[in-house]
């Protein structure tokens, strides 16, 4: 046959379609056939962890199951972040979700009262993995670090949805063979005094030839350690405004600036922009546009010294470096300094840090129980040390040692209540025009006044604004409660004491709630009363 | 055009079109259900999940006194204006290339065209963030080699911005008064390899009879290009015309990319779409974002309608 | 040949397309052997889980059934069109009108006391265009009623709500509190009571009232009880805080142990460890 060169050449195209094709359709058939063998249990697990190590770590503690329990296999299903609840909703309604699902994007309270199995009774009997373990006749609920207080699910369904295999804690990491050679020692800073040491000993290195930036910036990494800092700076404005006396984060100061007795131009909140505008000055310029990667490119590449991110880029960083890569608490200004000592009290306190990486079982999961049973083992001390180890990530169980590679990682008690953040209100408007201030701040020919100058003008709208969203989402809640605390009632009458319970609970959930309500309501309506006079 | 049938005779070929059937509900599902959904949610407070609640034109109220929202217009406005300056760039490399002797180099040039396309859009943003990166950035590093900057920066002296100044790298995307500057120059030179095939497939159509009656009367080449190869093709130029300010009206994924939900500083860099996305996904108001959306689509409409009825094409 | 050809064409088409619309179609609800009770329970779970759209049409399922004259189905079906997604105006006027009808065929039942207490919160909180004077009468008319049944009491609370922050008689907010102080002892119910405490405690601190006030009602919660953890540990630093302003040194000492002592895992726990420490060696906390 004569080869006809010409078709050969145009048949290339859909040859290699064919081919792609082929090989797909093989792909599928070899798993299906894996499926179908009815002698295997497969548990499936998605999540969006794509940091490095932590795959490798959920498949040693699948691993170490599967030795146990042979006739089983692990699937691990990543999926990226930005598209996860997508997919997510996608599997829920279509029937055919994994096993177990990591919760949080894509999952409201009501679509996890409806795709997700609770686990409230399986909460109270002890983890069978744990035996002859000092845990062993422990409730799998006390066997948490912070006893399951921050369960998904728990505040507005009073039932436990989530299961929690880490923690996270955010710190600032540093070069530490660089470190060493710009400033001569070892001793990383502890306080903010000892940071602007630091500054300083860049700044003598550049101008010997260095090219060195102190802190690595960016819109995601910033806020880490700023944040820190400003928190810390408003932490006796905080006591100080906080009329109910809960010593508690409170969020936004909004009774405050709504009765007028505060506002921006106080000592604590300059110092406290003041503080940022230093930390700033440390990092490159335009950092505000870079984003997180640029970042991390710019540690690992040592164009910087130290980089602020969470517990969960320990691997990752690591990985990436050729050096050593150390971490340490943020450098807080003491009480002793002499610029910023006056409004603060001292470092946060870490104690209720909750349970990261919380998996839900689906209701319908092709495998309840082996699910449960891998996630029990999972939050037990062997499987929960294996992932810890592996992954450089906190453990969420008591007693199992945190390794020492991030032994700077684990939660810290001792420290005081935290401060309030200007841009968190809770809402958007004022996080939206703190963003567009905040270059005003931290350029070179910037500063407190060229920021208040663009931000004071728009703060009091904002903060209208954001609160009349608190409002409203706070009333859509407070309205669903009514139905659900109805039917809790209901339901009580009908024989089921559980059900009262959480009647008693939704109750007093939605007392309170309410109260937050009407009181901020008032508040608003009178500062807008006021507002209308003073014009 | 073709002349419509009688009712009488699609009557009588009515199974003939049961075979669009398929076709009209992919449409219907994929392309008009979305806009329909979108037109209904306005009419709702809703989070975007499974609770809304119906509250009528209050969506539609709010608007009116979005300040952000209409400062946002002024700013696509100027983008709308400088993307028309924008398109000439195209329409002459389409015509360099239709004028070139050799067939076989107008091929490769069509071929080098094209072949930045298989670069998906989002790498191209990436890559144009690289280049405004203060430090590293391509175009800041352009600007020391070349000496711009430091013509800039007596410029500025001159003018006294406060934007360029000796020994500080320019903050393209932190400095307020640098936004629309670098949402205009982004994409620079500006050459769209559709928009080239698309008049080139017009200037195509252009007999060389043309060409040689226009030489012969004296004609040169910018008298060519005003006179013969422009106005006939005014209609791929119409097009693009209406695709440009759809596109620059509806988009916002360059401007988030760029500078954030927020707009960047000061929220120079706020667009309508990036408000409507803001709004949505960062404020978890969708049904006042669909609200917000409705307008942007009479306000496209609009314009389609102006630039349909002022922008003739002689046949 | 060719035209029967096309017919079958088109006819295949046609039935294709009415197989998928009629599948598309809901199911009939098939009429199970499960008694309207259950049903009823079934429809409850629902909605406690947050299923309001199941629940509500479980309700209409159960009400539609022939002979069927429930009139617990009637409060679940109108207590779901409260909730039920898109939440509209005509479904919260049909929540109402079933309401009504509860209350108007026998006014004194559970069901009756259950459908007054949601017909006055539907003009507080479930209407787009509020209307709390009229919450306020229907509240009234409940906790007249029945005033010691326990929605009364906690329409007592939501009524308080109301008149204090809301209503303009009297036209301040001091004088409304103390209106409202002295309707105090009409709270029987302990959950009413802290509810209605917490209220009093709040408006305490905004109207400015001395701290030995705020502490009352602080202490009127603590022994109403039944405060979830979270809460119990909020009122526990308050009081101690109130107390320490009102120089009450013995309570401030009392709560922060009762604090410390029950809170291990608490952010303000380390520095009210301080404090205590610095009053029991009679030195200044920070």
């Amino acid at each position: 046959m004569k080869w006809d060169r010409e078709k050969f050449l145009n048949s290339i195209g859909f040859l290699l379609l064919a081919a792609c094709f082929a090989y797909s359709l093989v792909k599928i058939a070899q798993r299906r056939s894996a499926e179908q063998d009815k002698s295997v249990t497969t548990i499936r697990f998605a999540h969006w962890q794509l940091e490095a190590g932590t795959k490798a770590a959920l498949d040693a503690v699948a691993a170490e199951y599967i030795k146990k329990h042979p006739k089983v296999k692990i699937d691990q299903i990543l999926i990226p972040e930005r598209v996860f609840a997508t997919w997510l909703t996608t599997r829920l309604v279509g029937g055919n979700p994994p096993d177990l699902v990591a919760l949080g994007f894509g999952i409201t309270d009501d679509r996890m009262a409806r795709y997700f199995t609770p686990l409230s009774e399986e909460v109270v009997k002890p983890n069978p993995h744990n035996a002859g373990t000092a845990l062993e006749d422990v409730p799998w609920r006390d066997t948490f670090i912070d006893g399951l207080a921050s369960a998904p699910g728990l505040f507005n369904l009073f039932e436990y949805y989530g299961i929690p295999c880490s923690m996270v804690t955010t710190r600032l990491y540093y070069n530490a063979p660089l470190f060493e050679k710009v400033t001569g020692s070892k001793v990383p800073p502890a306080t903010y005094e000892e940071l602007t040491e630091v500054f300083e000993a860049v700044r003598v290195y550049n101008e010997k030839g260095g090219n060195l930036v102190a802190i690595a910036g960016s819109k995601y990494n910033s806020p880490v350690l700023m944040n820190a800092l400003f928190a810390a700076q408003t932490q006796k404005l905080n006591l100080e405004l906080d009329r109910r006396r809960v010593m508690r984060f409170a969020g936004a100061p909004y009774p405050a600036f709504f009765d007028g007795s505060f506002d921006l131009f106080s000592p604590a909140i300059r110092s406290a922009l003041e503080l940022s505008r230093e930390i700033g000055k440390n990092m490159p310029q335009g950092f505000l546009s870079l984003a997180r990667e640029d970042a991390t490119f710019s540690f690992v590449q040592q164009r910087s010294l130290m980089i602020a991110t969470g517990s969960w880029d320990v691997q990752s960083l690591r990985q990436e470096s050729s050096f050593e890569v150390a971490a340490i608490r943020f450098p807080l200004p003491s009480r002793q300094n002499p610029q910023y000592g006056a409004y603060t009290l001292g470092p946060g306190s870490e104690a209720e840090t909750g349970g990261a990486v919380n998996f839900g079982l689906t209701r319908d999961a092709p495998n309840p129980e082996a699910a449960l049973d891998f996630l029990k083992y999972l939050t037990s001390i062997e499987g929960n040390r294996i992932f810890s180890e592996k992954s450089n990530w906190l453990p969420s169980i008591v007693s199992v040692p945190v390794p020492e590679a991030i032994a700077p990682f684990a939660p810290v008690s001792e420290g005081y209540p935290s401060g309030f953040i200007l841009e968190w209100t809770g809402g958007p408007e004022v996080k939206r025009i703190y963003e567009n201030a905040f270059h005003r701040l931290v350029r070179p020919d910037g500063g407190v006044d060229q920021f208040l100058e663009y931000f004071e003008p728009r703060y009091a709208q904002a903060m209208v604004l954001d609160m009349e969203l608190t409002i409203k989402n706070g009333l859509r809640t407070l309205s669903m409660q009514d139905t659900t605390w109805i039917a809790l009632r209901a339901l009580e009458q009908g024989g089921d004491p559980r059900s009262g319970a959480k009647a008693a609970s939704l109750q007093e959930v939605q007392a309170i709630g309410e109260n937050s309500y009407y009181s901020r309501r008032y508040d608003l309506d009178e500062f807008e009363k006021k507002r209308k006079t003073a014009k | 055009m073709s002349r419509p049938i009688s009712i009488r005779k699609a009557l009588l070929e009515w199974r003939l079109y049961l075979f669009i059937i398929p076709s009209i509900l992919f449409v219907g599902t994929f392309s008009y259900f979305p806009a329909i959904s979108a037109v209904y949610h306005s009419f709702f407070d809703w989070q975007g999940g499974d609770s809304k609640q119906f509250i009528g034109l209050a969506n539609f109220k709010k608007i009116g006194g979005d300040t952000v929202l209409w400062a946002s217009f002024g700013t696509i406005g100027i983008l709308v204006v400088a993307n028309v300056f924008k398109l000439i760039p195209s329409i002459l490399m389409a015509v360099l290339i239709h004028r070139l002797k050799s067939d076989k180099w107008q091929y490769w040039y069509r071929v080098l065209l094209v072949v930045p396309m298989i670069v998906p859009g989002l790498v191209t943003l990436f890559i144009w963030k690289f280049f405004f990166d203060p430090n590293i950035g391509v175009l800041n590093q352009v600007l020391d080699a070349t000496g711009l900057k430091s013509l800039l920066v007596m410029v500025d002296s001159f003018f006294k911005w406060g934007i360029f100044q000796d020994g500080m790298p320019v903050a393209w995307l932190s400095d307020p008064n640098l936004i629309l500057p670098s949402l205009i120059i982004w994409g620079f030179p500006w050459i769209g390899a559709v928009g080239v095939l698309i008049y080139l497939s017009g200037l195509q159509a252009i007999g060389t009879e043309i060409y040689e009656a226009a030489e012969l009367d004296g004609a040169g080449s910018w008298q060519q290009f005003l006179h013969i190869e422009f106005p006939l093709i005014m209609t791929q130029v119409r097009l693009s015309l209406v695709l440009m300010i759809i596109g620059t009206l509806q988009g916002f994924g360059l401007q988030m990319l760029l500078l954030g939900t927020s707009g960047g500083p000061e929220g120079r860099g706020m667009v309508p779409g990036l408000w409507m996305f803001n709004k949505a996904f960062v404020a978890g108001e969708f049904g006042y974002a669909c609200a917000v959306g409705i307008l942007l689509f009479v306000f496209i409409l609009g314009l389609t309608y102006l630039n349909n009825k002022y922008v003739r094409v002689d046949k | 040949m060719i035209r029967g050809t096309r017919n079958f064409l088109a006819l295949t088409v046609l039935l294709w397309v009415g197989t998928v619309t009629m599948q598309a179609e809901p199911a009939v609800s098939e009429k199970s052997a499960t008694t309207v009770i259950s049903a009823a329970q079934q429809a409850w779970d629902d909605a406690a889980k947050l299923l309001i759209n199941d629940a509500n049409r479980k309700f209409q399922e159960a009400g539609a059934m022939p002979g069927v004259e429930s009139r617990e189905i009637e409060l679940g079906e109108a207590t779901t069109l409260l909730s039920v997604q898109p939440k509209t105006g005509s479904n919260i006027a049909r929540a109402e009108t079933l309401l009504k009808k509860i209350i108007a065929e026998n006014g004194s039942d559970e069901t009756a006391i259950t459908a007054k207490y949601l017909l006055a919160r539907i003009p507080q909180i479930h209407l787009v265009v509020r209307d709390e004077k009229l919450a306020d009468e229907r509240f009234t008319t409940l906790i007249e009623e029945h005033p010691a049944h326990p929605l009364a009491q906690t329409a007592l609370v939501k009524r308080g709500l109301i008149r204090m922050y809301s209503l303009t008689d009297p036209a301040t907010l001091a004088e409304r509190y103390a209106v409202a102080a002295k309707e105090s002892g009409n709270l029987t119910g302990p959950d009413a009571r802290r509810d209605y405490f917490l209220l009093l405690s709040d408006v305490s601190i905004k109207t400015s009232k001395p701290p030995e006030v705020t502490l009352g009602h602080l202490f009127e919660v603590e022994k109403a009880g039944n405060l979830r953890d979270r809460a119990l540990a909020d009122l526990y630093v308050q009081i101690a805080e109130f107390a320490r302003v009102a120089g009450q040194h013995d309570v401030v000492v009392l709560y922060y142990t009762k604090f410390t002592g029950r809170f291990k895992r608490d952010s303000r726990r380390y520095y009210i460890e301080e404090k205590l420490a610095a009053l029991r060696s009679g030195g200044v906390a920070p």
